[in-house]
Order: C-alpha cells, then sequence, then structure tokens
C-alpha cells in the first residue's frame, strides 16, 4: 500500500498543486499592500532582511528583535504587521484556506518553503532560548493525556507504525523526523490544499483528542524546533505532496 | 568464597550500571519540564470549553510514562497495569457483548471522540487525518 502511495506521489511530481501557490506567494511578497502601502521584501526572516535562501531550513530560530524563538510563521506574521502595518486579526484571520477561500500566509510560507529545496534542515538549536524550545517541545512530544492517553510520542515514537495506510515515522530519529519535516509545508491531495506546519501538528492535537491550541502557540514553535532539530542534517525537498 | 564475592560484584556493578543508564536518559523537557507544562496550558485557545481543557489533566499512569518516554523499568510497569487493571469494570448486567448495531453506528460517525473548531468531524469513515 505504501507502494501505491509512493506511485501516486510519483504521477503527481511533475505537477504539485502546490507550485500554483508558490508563484502566488511570490507575488505577493513583492507587492505593495497594506497601511503602510510596503512590500515584505525587507523581512528578515533569519539571515537577514530579504535573504531567503536557506531561511526556512533553519527556523525556528530565536529573534533578537522580538525576544522570542519565532517560526516561519509567526516571523511572516510579524513582518506583515512591522512591515505592511497590518492587525494580526487581520493578517491571521485566513490563516488557513477553505473551500472558496485563499489563504495568503498559505501561499506565502510555499513560496518561503520553496527557497530552501535542495538545502539541508539546520536548526542545532544553540542559542539558550532555541535549546530550551527544544526541550521544551520535548516535554510535549511525550506528555499524556486526554481520553485516549494520547501523546505526540504514541502515534510518533516507534518504528513501522501506520494508522489506515498511512506510515507514521518514528519522529524522535534523524530518519524519521527527516523524512517527515523536509517535505513541508505540503500540498493534502485529501484536503485539496497546502498545509503549513502550524496546521499539520494543530490537526495532530485534534487527533489527540485534545482541545484546539492557538494559532502560532509557543507550544507549536517548541514541538517544531524539537522536530526541526531532529531531522537537522536532512534536505529539504518542498513544497511535498501527502495523502 | 573468592568466586562468590567477584559474582556478587559483577552482579551489583551491571545493576548499577543500569540503573545510572536509566538515570542518564533524562526524563523528557530536563530541568524545563515545568516551564514546559505551563508553557502548554496556556497555549489552548480562551474559548475552548472548560469541559474540553479537563482533557488536558494527566493522572498518574500518564505522569510516569511522560517521565520515562513509555518505556518504564518493569516494576514501575507492573505497578501501573495493576493500578490501572483494578478500574476495569465489567458490564453490570453481565453481558459481556453488547448490541453490535449500536456499535456500528458509533464506528460509522468516525469522530472518534475528536474536538476543536478548525474542522469538525465529516460522518463517515474518512474522519480521521
Ligand atoms: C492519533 C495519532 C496521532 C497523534 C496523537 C499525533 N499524530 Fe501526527 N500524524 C498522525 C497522522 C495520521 C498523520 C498523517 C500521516 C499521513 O497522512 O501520512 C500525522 C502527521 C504528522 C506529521 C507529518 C508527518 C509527515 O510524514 O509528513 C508530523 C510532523 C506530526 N504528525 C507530528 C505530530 C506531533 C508533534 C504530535 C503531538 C502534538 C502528533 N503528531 C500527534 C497521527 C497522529
Amino acid at each position: 500500500m505504501a507502494d501505491e502511495l509512493a506511485k501516486y506521489r510519483e504521477a503527481l511530481a511533475d505537477g504539485n498543486p502546490a507550485d500554483l501557490l508558490e508563484v502566488k506567494g511570490e507575488s505577493l511578497w513583492a507587492e505593495k499592500r497594506g497601511p503602510k502601502n510596503a512590500s515584505l521584501e525587507q523581512c528578515d526572516m533569519g539571515l537577514g532582511p530579504g535573504k531567503l535562501e536557506g531561511a526556512y531550513a533553519s527556523l525556528p530560530k530565536y529573534f533578537k528583535d522580538t525576544n522570542k524563538v519565532m517560526d516561519v510563521e509567526s516571523r511572516l506574521v510579524h513582518c506583515m504587521m512591522t512591515l505592511q502595518g497590518f492587525t494580526q486579526e487581520e493578517v491571521t484571520k485566513n490563516w488557513y484556506s477553505k473551500p472558496g477561500k485563499e489563504s495568503d500566509i498559505e501561499a506565502l510560507v510555499t513560496f518561503i518553503g520553496a527557497k530552501s529545496n535542495g538545502m539541508k534542515i539546520n536548526v542545532p538549536a544553540t542559542h539558550p532560548e532555541e535549546a530550551k524550545m527544544a526541550k521544551m517541545g520535548e516535554y510535549i512530544f511525550y506528555r499524556r493525556s486526554g481520553p485516549q492517553d494520547f501523546s505526540c510520542s504514541i502515534c510518533h515514537g516507534q518504528e513501522g507504525k501506520r494508522i489506515r495506510l498511512q506510515d507514521l515515522g518514528n519522529l524522535t530519529t534523524k530518519e524519521g523526523a527527516g523524512f517527515a519535516m523536509k517535505t513541508w509545508p505540503s500540498y493534502r491531495v485529501s484536503q485539496g490544499a497546502v498545509w503549513t506546519m502550524q496546521r499539520r501538528l494543530i490537526d495532530c492535537m485534534r487527533q489527540a483528542r485534545w482541545p484546539e491550541p492557538n494559532y502560532l502557540a509557543d507550544s507549536i514553535i517548541a514541538l517544531e524546533t524539537y522536530l526541526q532539530k531532529n531531522a537537522t542534517g536532512t534536505v529539504m525537498e518542498t513544497p511535498g505532496i501527502k495523502r | 568464597m573468592k568466586l562468590k564475592i567477584a559474582l556478587f560484584c559483577a552482579l551489583t556493578a551491571t545493576f548499577a550500571t543500569s540503573a545510572l543508564a536509566q538515570k542518564a536518559a533524562e526524563a523528557p523537557g530536563g530541568k524545563y519540564a515545568k516551564d514546559a507544562e505551563q508553557m502548554f496550558r496556556a497555549s489552548f485557545r480562551a474559548d475552548n470549553p472548560k469541559y474540553w481543557m479537563t482533557r488536558l489533566e494527566q493522572d498518574e499512569t500518564m505522569k510516569t510514562c511522560l517521565q520515562y518516554r513509555d518505556n518504564p523499568p518493569r516494576k514501575i510497569g507492573e505497578k501501573l497495569e495493576k493500578l490501572n487493571a483494578a478500574t476495569i469494570r465489567y458490564p453490570v448486567d453481565g453481558k459481556l457483548i453488547g448490541d453490535w448495531k449500536e456499535g456500528e453506528k458509533l464506528a460509522a460517525v468516525g469522530t472518534g471522540g475528536h474536538i476543536g473548531f478548525i474542522q469538525p468531524d465529516p460522518a463517515g469513515p474518512r474522519a480521521w487525518r
């Protein structure tokens, strides 16, 4: 069955619908918008203003100007607020797309992600704040609660597990985390949409039967830091395509 | 006699190192575990109903499993198994097989206890994601 999926991926590899979104993200990045009528071209995603090559692969990261560890989405929202003058509410209202309602964030993250395609994930978490975030992510990964005693590790902490036809890699290893993290953001065929990592992890909390976290919540960024640290060294293949 | 002592020492040494090895695999979160718990709890939407939020509570078993990354030493594992086995309640009427038609209905809904605002589960077998 995993073979069937591999064939399916191959068939779609030449034409990932996410490519269209990447193009849209590229023009949104350069377009003057918002109360300040500014583009995002001066946005610092961690490697300096406007430097996007490899930026996604090295996030989450500690940012001096906000004194926070930020992921690609929280940093992007920060730039849209500070450079373009949007309010947080305006920026995050459509943080994920619904049928008939597109999401600028999805497009921009797809574009920014693609700028790291072919590069190695690089989140060693050496800054003390990053190291702390990675540790807190590890804690959340193993924390069990809810009506079915779930933790992330119950579904993603062992080799060779699956839910129905979906292989669930072991995200605590470099191989498992790398295999998963290198393909995000990803076009999800079953959803007909590109999902960002925030979307993926918030939905996994739903699968854990937990209440719903805030978009851009620290707990999600901590998990991302933990997973990217585990995946460090893996070459990015993004945008991905998934079931 | 000498052999016995030597054996005894070797054995205790093995025990000591395995106990050490267990200690060495630090509990997840390390010195930030407390901060992490606080941060995790503060990360949920304010409009989650209170009874949803109770799903974040942990009993002793959940806490212990977290501590040992789901692999507690056998002795502790046995204790947890006993503790949890003691909570199993058989149906009061003594019938162990219920109404499978009711069971089928539950399975078809596929919500399986999911909660949240983003995506209420559609009924049907593809509700999982
Ligand atoms: C009930 C089981 C379950 C739980 C609990 C769960 N997940 Fe998932 N997770 C899944 C499934 C199913 C998928 C989708 C796999 C697919 O479609 O290929 C997935 C996908 C993922 C992916 C993407 C994997 C990839 O290969 O692209 C990541 C990363 C992830 N989960 C992380 C987490 C984290 C972190 C948690 C804890 C907050 C968590 N999951 C909790 C079942 C679960």
